[in-house]
């Protein structure tokens, strides 16, 4: 039986989000350590590596790409209790734990952590998460950070869309006493449109609507994991009650974002 | 009720309900590890006699999921509640562990009854993850209308890649793994605090830079003892309320000069797996809780410490209540 999430009132509303996207590599693209990871990580599936993205250096890091639309985010110099990095496609430094560098890069010196392993959903439940942390008593300012990168070093074991650019979307969420941002997640689902229109009918009729590709969005994805935050980042500071969704059809996952 | 500041917060209670343990049946001596993994005589001498290292649980043969699945076998008190699971969370060291886009704790769950729990891996606090996975547990748990709703916390890696066997001059991996159910109500194992100190700056190339090995070996014990006194603090312990520090595995003699540096009895501190199966990464804790418990080390109504650092560095402490 399908199960759905159910809501959280986490009093964290986003007044911020920023949408970058980027070209060139990190120099950690070139790193030998990389090619070790990775042959290291691919020999138990029997997987050829991308010797040209080795040779030629392809790649960035979440650490560098994330740093500067952190910094315009944050440029307030209000501290964040929270920093959440979440993830589909590995980084460049796939053992590298970026999200505590950048989490050192804001004010305040926020505890930081990364998700990842959800496909598309992750992002959802970033913003989860830092409700959760709002609901609980120990955040008042978090920043959650979305970001994906154009290289796979290795032969994907089926197929997988991977975005056309570095792309990294920066949500800052604060404080909001009248009650804030709530996500709702569900996996099995028979019918994620109806379900996603159901959610979206409780946010009354003028509510805008945003889609990802597993939803009818933009198919193929030019940006499969940030896409959607970049068209949410379009309606921030927003007039309206906002509905983001996104199914990830792999993992039948459906997500929403509601914003009242 | 509120925070001191006047906002609305949910009262919160996180509870270990159990602890499953696996631990692959081979043991490997270090001195066949480091022979396949470079290690000379010295740093053999140095892991077994100065850090007390002698044997390895791995599993050569089976794969990531294949750990994972063990250890939630032998979580017993999870059959015929699975569909109250909420939540599963891996707590991964290793941000990266399996070829993209595979995801085998999805297709884990799937065939465990637990394809409908919102399902994810939580990583960048290195071997000090599984304790960050228990809070983030609990803060999930504690929206939920239902109390009868479930958490599940994972952990257990494959020593599949250097930086994944070994921690230089520090210590050796192994593939220990570990399943907890964690709920809102429980009254046993009750979390009572949780404290995180992160030290971006010991990020890096610990084997090839000696400089940083050496900042960060000497800041180790200062800033693990600054998480411990935290949790204390917070959950309102003195050091001689416990019972029991359960710390990560990674060697004895770090353990021995932080008991000795807060004055806490080294036979208190549960050191046995050290020794006979290794440091696997973030299930450290909850395989030396399983530890405690069992020697009736941990007795109901104990209170006792988990504590834990990872490379990158983030070192936490967190307190409970049997």
């Amino acid at each position: 039986m399908p199960a759905a999430a159910s809501a959280h009132r986490p009093g964290l509303r986003i007044t911020r989000a920023l949408a970058r996207r980027f070209d060139g590599r990190s120099p950690a693209s070139l790193d030998p350590d990389l090619r070790v990871f990775v042959s290291d990580l691919v020999r138990p599936y029997g997987l050829p590596l991308r010797e040209d993205l080795l040779g030629e250096g392809a790649g960035h890091s979440y650490e560098e790409l994330a740093a500067g639309p952190l910094r315009e985010a944050l440029a307030d110099g209000e501290p964040v209790d929270l920093l959440i990095l979440a993830f589909d496609t590995p980084d460049v430094r796939p053992g590298a734990p970026s999200s505590l560098a950048l989490g050192r890069a804001v004010p305040g010196s926020p505890l930081a952590f990364a998700i990842c392993d959800q496909g598309t959903a992750a992002a959802f439940t970033a913003l989860r998460l830092a409700a959760a942390h709002r609901a609980t008593g120990s955040c008042r300012r978090a920043v959650v950070v979305l970001a994906e990168q154009t290289a796979l070093h290795h032969e994907p074991p089926e197929p997988v869309p991977l975005p056309e650019r570095h792309a990294v979307v920066v949500l800052v969420c604060e404080d909001d006493p009248a009650g804030g941002l709530e996500v709702r997640q569900a996996r099995g689902v028979d019918d994620p449109a109806r379900t996603v229109r159901g959610w979206a009918e409780e946010l009354g009729p003028g509510a805008a609507v945003l889609l990802d590709a597993g939803l009818g969005g933009e198919r193929p994805p030019a940006q499969p994991f940030t896409g959607l935050w970049a068209l949410l980042a379009e309606q921030v500071p927003r007039q309206r009650p906002v509905l983001a969704a996104g199914y990830d059809r792999r993992l039948g996952v459906v997500s929403a974002l509601m914003l009242p | 009720m509120c925070d001191r500041s006047g906002v609305v917060i949910l009262a919160r209670v996180t509870a270990l309900e159990a602890v499953a343990v696996h631990l692959p049946p081979r043991a490997v001596p270090i001195e066949a590890v480091g022979e396949r993994i470079g290690l000379t005589p010295r740093q053999l001498r140095l892991f077994r006699r100065f850090h007390g290292l002698d044997q390895l649980r791995l599993d050569p043969d089976g794969k990531l999921p294949d750990l994972l699945d063990a250890a939630l076998d032998g979580l017993t008190e999870l059959r015929g509640r699975e569909r109250h699971v909420r939540f599963v969370i891996h707590a991964r060291s290793m941000p990266v562990a399996v070829p993209h886009p595979l995801n085998p704790l999805h297709d884990l769950l799937a065939a465990r009854g637990l394809g409908h729990a919102s399902a994810f891996t939580v990583t960048h606090h290195a071997c000090a993850v599984g304790l960050l996975a228990i809070d983030l547990a609990g803060r999930l748990l504690a929206g939920e209308p239902d109390e009868r709703a479930l958490a599940v916390v994972l952990a257990g890696e494959k020593t599949f890649t250097r930086d994944a066997q070994l921690v230089p001059e520090t210590g050796i991996f192994a593939e220990g793994a570990a399943a907890c159910l964690i709920s809102a109500g429980g009254e046993r194992h009750r979390m009572l605090s949780f404290a995180v100190r992160q030290r971006p700056e010991f990020d890096g190339r610990l084997a090839e830079d000696a400089d940083l090995l050496a900042r960060y070996q000497r800041a180790y014990p200062n800033v693990m003892v600054e998480a411990i006194e935290a949790a204390l603090e917070q959950a309102g312990l003195r050091l001689g309320d416990l019972a029991a520090i359960l710390p990560h595995n990674v060697n004895q003699a770090s353990w021995r000069m932080i008991s000795r540096r807060i004055g806490f009895p080294l036979e208190k501190v549960v050191l046995d797996n050290v020794r006979s199966v290794g440091h696997s990464f973030a299930a450290d804790g909850l395989i030396n809780l399983h530890t405690a418990t069992a020697r009736g080390l941990v007795r109901r109504g104990d209170h006792y410490l988990i504590a834990a650092a990872g490379v990158g560095a983030t070192f936490s402490a967190m307190a409970m209540r049997s």
